[in-house]
């Protein structure tokens, strides 16, 4: 939940100095796309907030859920994080 | 370094793309910039190959890019930090890339990464099956046609070391492989 906790924080740190009108330069086609998959893991570059879309790159497209990937599972842990020095 | 592949794969180095990035002028104003340079491809192949419903062309809109820099640049002891973790996931924001011919010894961050228009490299889907690298017979792949100074790709090691470094720099999780 600490991971989930701080990926909502940078999106919302991403979205706080977007212009106003940035929702506007995106076409509603797709912001109605992100708004629907925002609870999803699809698209894999953007993620939405109730508000303002953001994205990893800039600024937004999509549509990876029709991918057919064979499912892979992977076990993750923490990094060290002393291993980051250098 | 391998020889690169016709097609684009992630971890391709381009002798000569734009590279962008920002620097202080001494008022602590940010400026952008744009020079000619060498760079690392890290768009992953899985988003580039991906063809546009009603064009038939690559619909990737975004080419992310890391550029190439002279190990020379850091301290000695930055240096020697990095070559004796060439192989290691840590640090995580720089991959040590050993030497690439016309560079000399050469590294990349994950902290400068940046993007081009894919526009900009006039991309097409064409097929490779003939290709020994190729997935299958029927396999097409995202193939540039304008601005290709790719020469040649990081090693398969390397690019695998370079997908743990993303992982772990972003998310701060790694491969558990106990």
């Amino acid at each position: 939940m600490a991971q989930l906790r701080q990926v909502q924080h940078a999106s919302e740190y991403q979205a706080a100095p977007l212009p106003a009108d940035y929702a506007a330069a995106i076409s509603r086609q797709r912001l109605r796309l992100i708004s629907n998959l925002s609870g999803g893991r699809t698209p894999y570059e953007s993620l939405a907030n109730p508000g303002l879309p953001t994205s990893m790159t800039e600024p937004v497209s999509f549509d990876d859920s029709s991918d057919e990937h064979e499912l892979i599972k992977v076990r993750l842990k923490p990094v060290d994080e002393s291993e980051d020095d250098w | 370094m391998r020889i690169h592949l016709p097609w684009l794969g992630q971890g391709d180095i381009f002798g000569e793309v734009p590279v962008i990035g920002a620097e202080l002028d001494p008022a602590g104003n940010v400026h952008a910039y744009s020079s000619p340079g060498p760079a690392v491809l890290l768009t992953h192949d899985c988003a580039m190959d991906k063809p546009d419903k009603a064009t038939g062309l690559p619909r990737v809109e975004r080419l992310q890019f890391a550029r190439l820099r002279e190990i020379t640049a850091l301290s000695p002891d930055r240096q020697a930090n990095l070559r004796g973790a060439a192989k290691k996931v840590g640090p995580f924001e720089a991959l040590y890339l050993d030497e690439i011919p016309q560079f000399g010894e050469t590294f990349m961050l994950l902290t400068d990464p940046y993007y081009l228009p894919a526009r900009y490299f006039d991309l097409t889907l064409l097929a490779h099956g003939d290709h020994p690298e190729a997935e299958s017979q029927s396999a097409i792949y995202t193939t540039p046609r304008r601005h290709d100074t790719r020469i040649g790709r990081i090693d398969a090691e390397q690019l695998d070391l370079l997908r743990q470094k993303m992982l772990a720099h972003w998310t701060r999780f790694d491969l558990d492989q106990s």
